[in-house]
């Protein structure tokens, strides 16, 4: 079930109400029930798949508890092993034989293995990885395993989060299950409105900024520098509004029920480096690599010192890029990444020198600058349908050199198939999302919105709302991050 | 090795990895209020005490550490055993 569909839109409501009418005690049952209902809408068959997943650690991690050193890792890696397995079947399957058959190609081995066309489970990356994490909680003694298996059931399948995230910990999410929960009017109040502001930046911004992109990126070859630029700017901001708003969507439904998901995203485009971008960037999946891939690599090179954390820092990123998706350009997409985080360690020192005695603000200016011409080159990789499309781009998008003042004219743009409305409405939407960024330094716009007299609200609530209705695309466009 | 002695080898330690040679250790510190600890740089510290105290920091004690008084605590424990 998506949640900018009509499905959802009686679904959240009817759940919410049963929730506060049961009393506690059955609480974790409708919300169980809830979510494989609405897990099992997208394809009942993925059901069984995120059973056996939860069935499978669920008994490893009692057992992880019970056993000794060595049987302990044994249900650790079981465990493991059968949940990434599960995700290298549906996901990195088709993938890995069609890189080997290139590779086989290169060869003239004259042997080629088919295809095996599994369709990849919605969501699946995500509830793996949160698998994952709770069974090395559990291995490394950071939570007790979890005894109830129907709270259990719910930690992986909890249906705000299930498909999208934030990928969640086992330390934040597993006890918040068992509180008892009243219904408190101002907290159902903010859960909601954050969910309206996910649905404007989904519905209103990031699938009308997608109008120009696919445009643009079906076939970049015909289009000038200029477009391409503003066309990779536009594609930024939509996995933005798109994730974010998911995110918010997300945040804000499980508050309603009085959980408490982890943030992630901190206004990403502020960020002074790379570094600090993946701190403010889809923050539940990079501290999730840190601390469970990161860490015990860099932990176990560390004897190679400043090479140890490099390393670290390129698997690190080399594992964001292939959990992304199965194909080279996200492989290539991480590992600029970690190159570029690499340099950033390597010249911390040098470039504290060389700005010394500028102006704080103009330093900041210039590192914001970099971090986000880096994020755009970067994006390309992510977006582009072909590895040749993407080097064409990079190579075109900074060169300036073929405007001309007819391709800046309404009908210059009709000319190239692009629509002059929706290259100006994302050009606007996206500075009026960066002026409510700005405002947000201090406070998060929807708990400003809550703070105002009850008509200015409502004002805005209409406002919102209306705007959802008249610019809001309901083709039941998909979430960007589904595709992961 | 008394507290004060660990604190004393710590300081220099620290002073070196995350390029600070103004630091002075207190047991309430956090990454947070050290420039350059950051999880690229931990590990590098981690093995630097691991070498001047002689001994070995299991993985499953580092992730336990959110402050310097938890390091020294670790570093106690391990010294006097």
């Amino acid at each position: 079930m998506l949640f900018n569909s009509l499905h959802f839109v009686i679904f959240f409501p009817l759940v919410a109400a049963a929730y506060f009418i049961l009393p506690h005690r059955f609480r974790w049952a409708l919300l169980l029930g809830a979510s494989y209902y609405f897990y099992g809408a997208f394809k009942i068959e993925y059901l069984l798949l995120l059973f056996t997943s939860t069935a499978v650690s669920y008994v490893a991690a009692i057992r992880m508890k019970q056993a000794q050193h060595r049987q302990k890792k044994l249900w650790l890696w079981l465990a493991i092993g059968v949940n990434l397995g599960l995700l290298f079947f549906f996901k990195y399957l088709d993938f890995s034989i069609d890189s080997l058959n290139q590779v086989m190609g290169w060869f003239r081995m004259g042997l080629e293995f088919p295809l095996s066309h599994w369709l990849l489970p919605i969501g699946i990356s995500f509830y793996t990885f949160q698998i994952v994490g709770y069974l090395l909680d559990v291995y490394f003694d950071v939570k007790e395993p979890e005894r109830h298996p129907g709270i259990y059931a719910l930690y992986v399948s909890f249906f705000p989060q299930l498909i999208a995230g934030p990928i969640e910990r086992s330390t934040n999410l597993l006890p918040q299950f068992g509180k008892k929960i009243d219904y408190d009017y101002h907290r159902v109040v903010g859960g909601l409105r954050l969910m309206l502001w996910g649905f404007f930046k989904k519905l209103v911004i990031a699938d009308n900024l997608a109008i120009v992109i696919d445009q643009v990126y079906a076939d970049p070859g015909q289009f000038p520098g200029w477009v391409l630029l503003i066309a990779t700017v536009f594609l930024v901001y939509q996995v933005y509004c798109d994730f974010s708003g998911y995110s918010d969507i997300a945040i804000g439904g499980a508050r309603v029920f009085g959980i408490e998901l982890m943030q992630n995203f901190n206004r990403p485009f502020a960020a002074r480096s790379m570094q600090e971008f993946w701190k403010r960037w889809h923050i539940s999946l990079a501290s999730w690599v840190n601390d469970y891939v990161h860490t015990p690599l860099a932990y176990q090179k560390r004897h190679w010192k400043m090479w140890g954390a490099l390393f670290s820092i390129m698997i690190a990123f080399l594992v964001i890029g292939i959990w992304h998706g199965a194909s080279w350009n996200f492989v290539i997409w991480g590992l600029l990444f970690g190159i570029v985080l690499c340099l950033e360690y390597l010249t911390a020192d040098m470039r504290q020198q060389l700005f010394r005695g500028w102006p704080r603000a103009l330093v900041s200016t210039l590192a914001i600058l970099y971090t986000f011409s880096i994020v755009v080159i970067v994006s390309i990789f992510f977006r582009a349908e072909t590895f040749a499309d993407a080097i064409y781009v990079v190579r075109h998008c900074f060169d300036l050199s073929t405007i001309t003042a007819s391709q800046l004219t309404g009908s210059g743009l009709w000319a190239m198939n692009i629509d002059p409305f929706w290259m100006v409405m994302g050009l606007g939407m996206i500075i009026g999302l960066e002026i409510i960024q700005l405002w947000e330094r201090k406070e998060r716009i929807h708990e400003v919105v809550g703070r105002l007299p009850k008509l200015w609200r409502w004002l805005i609530y209409g406002v919102v709302v209306v705007a959802i209705l008249s610019f809001g695309n309901f083709d039941m466009k998909q979430f960007y991050y589904f595709q992961f | 090795m008394t507290t004060e002695q660990i604190t004393a080898e710590l300081t220099t330690i620290f002073r070196k990895v995350f390029k600070a040679p103004d630091l002075e250790l207190d047991p309430s510190l956090t990454p947070n209020d050290v420039d350059n600890w950051n999880s690229l740089n931990n590990t590098i510290m981690i093995y630097e005490v691991e070498e001047a105290f002689g001994i070995k920091i299991p993985l499953r004690e580092m992730i336990t550490i959110k402050t310097v008084g938890d390091l020294i605590a670790i570093i106690e424990r391990h010294t006097a055993a």
